[in-house]
């Protein structure tokens, strides 16, 4: 069995982890409510179009909050990894260094001052442009995430990989980050309505699965780089771990589609949202699962270093 | 066109451009690694297979004793993925470089190797 030693440890791993997982609920929710939802409000009443837009206003600015706080979580942990410093002091001070000086902190910079705009575009009651503008904002933060990947670390320009791993994160940030949103309308509105916002959204949730279908064994096959390495490397396991989880929200996703969502319209429609919310809740946590399975794989040395020393 | 046959290129030119490494490993040093130059090198510069921070990478160079041979900080050189550092004036002898490099995405990589100056 490969030695599972990602660089800067369990801390960093859960620190990047924790930011990602935000940046794209921030990019989800946001997609979520400006793409899915003007299709489904025509079927709802006033009062709980109020709900749900409160709802997801509340959870876009949790989630940029959080976002930021992980970004800070992470830009902590970098620090301590990179400088190793004794005294706080120190650490202020690398913490500056690293923020100022690298092209992690760069990156970093521009993620918090998007976070920061989205939170204001999204102030008070935003009407349908601003939702618009802060899922441009919102997108762009998570999406400049390839920034600290491995693929814009080896680009000498703009690399296919580079372009692979956008679209990835694109995908994963409308397909798993659209899910609590999905989550919430289930639990708000009528269940013919919720039934709607779930018949809508399986276009975009189609779209994300082939692009990460895609996408993931394009980064895997040039990262990994050799079958023998997917064997016995830790990021070979991790790969194959992210792709099983893949295939159990994918397996998920058509459950809710093809047998919960449309319960909806049945006899029981109160057993079938409770299903359909229970079944959205485990999709979500496996959803975590693979966020915490791509931050570990980014932390690890891929199979193509194999060959390497050091 | 088919999508399968765009996939099908898009995979193929992935393969095409696919980078050697994805971590900032030495590609070719001067003086050169396990070379003997004839002529005391005033700097020792590493030339990495990606783009590595300064700040968070060192390079210190040692004699047969032990004593360290470098002045000042390494610097980058023409670009992110060619750091140097100053030397001390060499007497003849064989050196040891060691170096740790922190790449554009954070990880660390490290690894040694030696040179020698003649004697004339």
């Amino acid at each position: 069995m490969p030695t599972f030693a990602p660089d800067g440890g369990a801390t960093l791993v859960l620190a990047r982890g924790f930011a990602v997982a935000f940046l794209l609920s921030v990019s989800g929710t946001l997609t979520f409510r400006t793409v899915v939802m003007p299709r489904t409000y025509p079927r709802m009443t006033h009062d709980v179009i109020e709900r749900i837009e409160r709802g997801l206003l509340r959870w876009s600015r949790f989630s940029v909050i959080f976002a930021g706080l992980g970004l800070c979580a992470w830009l902590a942990a970098v620090t301590s990894y990179l400088a190793n410093p004794e005294t706080i002091g120190d650490w202020m001070d690398d913490l500056w260094t690293v923020l100022i000086d690298t092209s992690f902190g760069h990156v970093l910079l521009l993620q918090v001052v998007l976070l920061c705009a989205t939170v204001v575009v999204l102030g008070g009651r935003p009407g349908a442009a601003r939702w618009r503008l802060g899922l441009v904002l919102g997108t762009a933060a998570a999406i400049v995430e390839v920034g600290h990947s491995h693929a814009y670390a080896m680009a000498k320009g703009l690399s296919f990989l580079e372009v692979s791993q956008t679209l990835h994160l694109w995908a994963a940030g409308a397909w798993l980050g659209s899910l609590l949103p999905l989550l919430l309308v289930v639990r708000l509105a009528p269940p013919p309505a919720a039934c709607l916002a779930a018949r809508w959204f399986t276009p975009l949730g189609q779209l994300c699965v082939v692009l990460l279908a895609v996408s993931a064994p394009v980064q895997g096959w040039v990262l990994i780089a050799s079958t023998k390495a997917v064997v016995h490397t830790a990021y070979g396991w991790t790969a194959l771990l992210k792709a099983g989880l893949f295939g159990v929200l994918f397996g998920f996703a058509l459950l809710n589609r093809y047998w919960l969502a449309p319960d909806l319209r049945g006899r029981n429609p109160e057993l079938a949202r409770r299903r359909l919310i229970r079944s959205l809740s485990f999709q979500t946590s496996f959803g975590l699962l693979i966020v915490v399975a791509a931050a570990l794989l980014s932390q690890l040395r891929p199979g193509m270093d194999m060959s390497m020393p050091g | 066109m088919n999508p399968v046959r765009t996939i099908a290129l898009a995979a193929g030119f992935a393969l095409l451009a696919a980078p050697a490494f994805a971590h900032a490993f030495l590609k070719t040093a001067s003086p050169a690694v396990g070379s003997t130059v004839s002529q005391a090198p005033s700097q020792v510069m590493i030339n990495f297979t990606e783009g590595v921070e300064p700040q968070f990478s060192t390079i210190t160079v040692h004699n047969a004793q032990g004593q360290p041979v470098q002045t000042g900080k390494p610097h980058l050189v023409g670009g992110d993925t060619h750091l140097a550092v100053a030397l001390k004036p060499l007497t003849p002898g064989t050196y040891t470089v060691d170096w740790h490099a922190t790449a554009r995405d954070t990880h660390k990589t490290q690894g040694t190797f030696h040179f020698t100056v003649a004697s004339k």
